[in-house]
């Protein structure tokens, strides 16, 4: 449809031939909201793999769980239009968009509840992969509640295109669905490579990643409340000294994963012999082969008790 | 769990540069998709790199305001289609496989073909940044009329390649 409107003279989203430039708004978060759950729930998957491995225990509540990310998935479908609350939709689509955006928090929490309970009382250790997985929990809990604060319409119109926003979504893209993957790989790498990553750089990486993560990041809530807007080069002068913090953290993080590539490639090319078990407590069939895992596996299927 | 180990050790397979494109092996993909990942997610990060520094002071100081436009443009749409979406289907290639007992993915084939349009489609995303008129400068969710009445030549290029990262998958 942009192809049409831009080349054949159509004008879906143009009001000067009698379209509408909301109607592209709403085709557009009705593909971009599911998007974002595309992103987060392998990351959901991820998480629940790492923290019963490392607290010793079974997945608190695994069917609650499932359904949990079912009901995620089901409705991200029917909540685009929350991105939208300042295009002058009816009062009752406002509220629908409200409570059923806020609605997802419910199976959020459930999954967020059930992490927690895994770790208590749980024979906790803190290799490198948990504490990624741990700071997952929490910074994408902290990103889940700015989003509630935006889901609820009224507040919305004060936050909207400012660099709240930014902060929000940085907070459940970059602390949620990137950490996972850097915890994935820090989890799974030894498997890999059959080689253990060096410990004391995964956790170098770590603190240096979660610390200057926060200095990116949390100082754009302050921004956004104050009211500065996103996608803007330039900005008035009660804006800087916030945005010199920000600048310096996100400087700190760019580097530390460029850290992460020599981390990466040191446990590629050599280290410490990873068994085929490697971490105490993890389960899966993954652990049941080799470590480095040979070419092909399970070519005939294996028993699974 | 004596079935496990016991993998063939004689299989043929091409060496060098044909081994990555021609495999079909999950492993390999997911691999693939890994590296791809982080290189993506370093060429975002210059990006935000780029924008940060924008942003040390007030004023202008680093770049003009088109070329910071597309900056966030394009950090935006590498990080989501080139970094975490590549990145998660590197893990699911690598893992689900072997979480589940299953010698590969089921359609190797179009496994791989699916890896490889992403370099493609990527380079194009990309090259947006030297085409005359610049790359897209119009946010990642590309809102008409920005996107339509308003915008360079390159948005097709655009819509094109955000196609194929989609399809990709």
């Amino acid at each position: 449809m942009m192809l049409t409107d831009r080349h054949f003279g159509t004008s879906f989203f143009s009001a000067a031939g009698g379209g509408d430039p909301v109607l592209f708004q709403h085709v557009f978060w009705f593909f971009g909201h599911p998007e974002v759950y595309i992103m987060i729930l392998p990351a959901f998957g991820v998480v629940s793999q790492i923290i019963p491995t490392f607290a010793r225990k079974k997945l608190f509540g695994y069917s609650s769980m499932v359904y949990a990310t079912a009901s995620i998935a089901f409705l991200s479908f029917i909540v685009w239009a929350h991105h939208m609350f300042t295009t002058g939709m009816p009062v009752a689509g406002e509220l629908y968009f409200m409570y059923a955006t806020i609605m997802i928090a419910v199976p959020t929490a459930v999954k967020v509840f059930n992490w927690t309970a895994t770790m208590w009382r749980g024979s906790m250790t803190f290799e490198t992969p948990m504490l990624w997985a741990i700071a997952f929990v929490f910074l994408f809990t902290l990103g889940g509640f700015t989003g509630l604060m935006m889901g609820v319409a009224p507040a919305d119109m004060q936050y909207h295109d400012t660099y709240f926003i930014v902060a929000h979504f940085h907070y459940v893209l970059v602390t949620g669905a990137l950490f996972a993957i850097i915890a994935a790989v820090y989890y799974w790498l030894p498997k890999w490579t059959g080689h253990m990553v060096d410990e004391r750089l995964g956790k170098i990486h770590f603190w240096w990643s979660a610390i200057s993560v926060n200095v990116l990041f949390f100082p754009q809530h302050f921004l956004g409340l104050a009211g500065m807007p996103r996608r803007i080069p330039d900005y008035s002068l009660q804006f800087a000294d916030w945005n010199m913090v920000s600048s310096l953290g996100g400087f700190a993080f760019g580097l530390a994963q460029v850290f992460f590539m020599y981390v990466v490639i040191k446990t590629i090319k050599g280290g410490e012999k990873a068994s085929d078990q490697v971490w105490e407590a993890a389960e899966g069939l993954e652990w049941t082969i080799p470590s480095p895992a040979p070419y092909h596996t399970f070519e005939t299927a294996p028993e699974v008790r | 769990m004596s079935t496990a180990t016991t993998h063939d050790e004689h299989h043929h397979h091409p060496t060098g540069i044909m081994r990555w494109i021609t495999t079909t092996n999950h492993k390999d993909i997911g691999t693939l998709y890994l590296w791809f990942s982080f290189i993506m997610l370093l060429i975002g990060g210059a990006m935000a790199m780029v924008i940060r520094a924008e942003l040390f002071q007030p004023g202008m100081q680093v770049v003009d305001p088109n070329f910071f436009n597309t900056m966030t443009t394009m950090h935006g749409l590498i990080m989501v289609f080139g970094a975490i979406m590549p990145g998660m289907v590197g893990l699911a290639n690598w893992l689900i496989p072997m979480m589940i007992g299953a010698p590969d993915m089921a359609l190797p084939r179009m496994n791989n073909w699916s890896f490889w349009i992403l370099p493609f489609a990527g380079t194009m995303l990309v090259s947006t940044l030297f085409m005359e008129g610049g790359g897209p400068a119009f946010g990642w969710t590309f809102y008409a009329p920005l996107s339509t009445t308003f915008a360079p030549d390159s948005t097709d290029f655009f819509i094109f390649s955000v196609h194929l990262l989609g399809f990709s998958r």
